[in-house]
């Protein structure tokens, strides 16, 4: 008799514990399941419906860190971005910028979602921008489901700056297009949608701008587009329609002398400070 | 995409017709998907169209948008040919639910001259639809 009780005992205590885990489990947080979802078992609309249906979040308030799910904007570049000379190239603007604020998200009036962001330039690469300047993202929320561009080649999702929308207060190294009257979306500066075109200086937003300007100083990654600068290549399709602004080819000598590797070679006293060549 | 019956139904309105069906030859090759062109655009589970955006850096792209999916080609970087025939084959992979793979491949994410599927391609295509 006790033996029966004392295995009875046993089992309620298994069953108890396993009822607990299953509660938790399937109590997380809509975010958290559905940041789980691979890409390719997104596209099933029904698994996406059974995710939003879970949800009691309030998007608006909460998008930055709770998306009801992810969907995936897919895309083919015209070129290797991952080589530094052709995103040089590939860029009219290039600049280290801190992110202000949301100002625009763009998702009815185009095919594709976008977001826009005031940022406050800090630095240039490439061109010499100052103040604030409005860049555009690809990417943005419709009805809570954050859309974002080739999130299957980025890593890790939860990887400073990686993937997911630019996050107001931080300061990136951004890679540009900007091309002057050609209609829609002209008046913005559009980062470079390339899987680590993007990089990220500080997510700190009380540093000041001597404070950033020196993290530039020792970045990598801007050491490497300004090396690269001098070697830019340029993409057929902005040689063939003008779209070239800022090529190292148009810079004046003095311009070029301005630069911190001036003919590729490190430049420890550029002459001037170099000016933007349209 | 109806995943049910296995069937696209697109509508298009783009300068690439010809690398748009060349893309639709390549897939309909393998023989488990139903290929058919409908109008109007409504009754479309894809709509294939033209955009010129010259501050983008991208040749084509799909867009999962709601009711239908969206794949465009960007007319600033392309121009007729085999390179665009990639892309349109490339998308629409994207719309059969294929991922980006590797050089070699038409899932390869840069803008090459490859018109064939590749073995990866294959792989992907026929997992995904066994």
């Amino acid at each position: 008799m006790t033996k029966i009780v004392f295995i009875g005992g046993i089992a309620l205590v298994v069953i108890i514990v396993l009822s607990l885990g299953a509660y938790i489990y399937f109590k997380r947080p809509v975010s958290e399941v559905a940041l789980n979802v691979s890409p390719d078992t997104e596209q099933t609309p029904e698994s996406v419906s059974v995710l939003t249906q879970e949800t009691t979040s309030t998007p608006q308030s909460e998008e930055r860190d709770r998306p009801l799910s992810v969907r995936e904007i897919q895309q083919e570049f015209v070129a290797d971005f991952s080589d530094s000379r052709t995103l040089v190239g590939g860029s009219q603007y290039i600049f280290v910028a801190r992110i202000i604020k949301k100002v625009g998200n763009e998702t009815n009036i185009t095919w594709m979602p976008r977001t826009q962001f005031e940022a406050e330039v800090i630095s240039n690469i490439k061109g010499n921008l100052s103040g604030k300047v409005i860049v555009s993202q690809v990417g943005g929320y419709i009805d809570g489901v954050l859309y974002v561009a080739n999130s299957d080649l980025l890593g890790p999702a939860d990887a400073p700056g990686a993937g997911r929308l630019l996050q107001v207060g931080s300061t990136y190294l951004l890679p540009t297009r900007h091309i002057p009257n050609t209609g829609w979306g002209a008046e913005w500066y559009h980062v470079n949608s390339f899987p680590g075109a993007i990089g990220l200086i500080s997510e700190d937003q009380n540093l000041t701008t001597v404070q950033l300007n020196a993290l530039v100083a020792n970045d990598s990654r801007a050491k490497q587009l300004q090396m690269a600068y001098p070697n830019d290549v340029l993409l057929t399709s902005d040689i063939r329609n003008g779209w070239t602004i800022n090529s190292y080819q148009s810079l004046t000598e003095a311009q070029k002398a301005a630069l911190p590797y001036y003919a590729g070679s490190y430049n420890p006293n550029p002459t001037s400070t170099a000016t933007s060549t349209q | 995409m109806n995943t049910s019956t296995r069937e696209l139904k697109w509508y298009a309105s783009t300068t690439y017709s010809n690398e748009w069906l060349g893309a639709i030859s390549a897939w309909n090759a393998l023989g488990k998907i139903t290929f058919s062109s409908t109008t109007p655009s409504s009754t479309a589970y894809l709509k294939v169209y033209d955009i010129s955006s010259p501050p983008d850096e991208f040749t084509g792209a799909w867009s999962p948008t709601p009711n239908p999916d969206e794949l465009v080609f960007n007319l600033a970087h392309t121009s007729s040919g085999s390179s665009t025939q990639k892309t349109a084959t490339h998308e629409l992979s994207h719309a059969l639910g294929l991922a980006h793979s590797f050089f070699g491949n038409v899932m390869y994410y840069i803008q090459t001259a490859q018109t064939w599927l590749g073995n990866k391609d294959i792989d992907d295509f026929n997992y995904f639809w066994p």
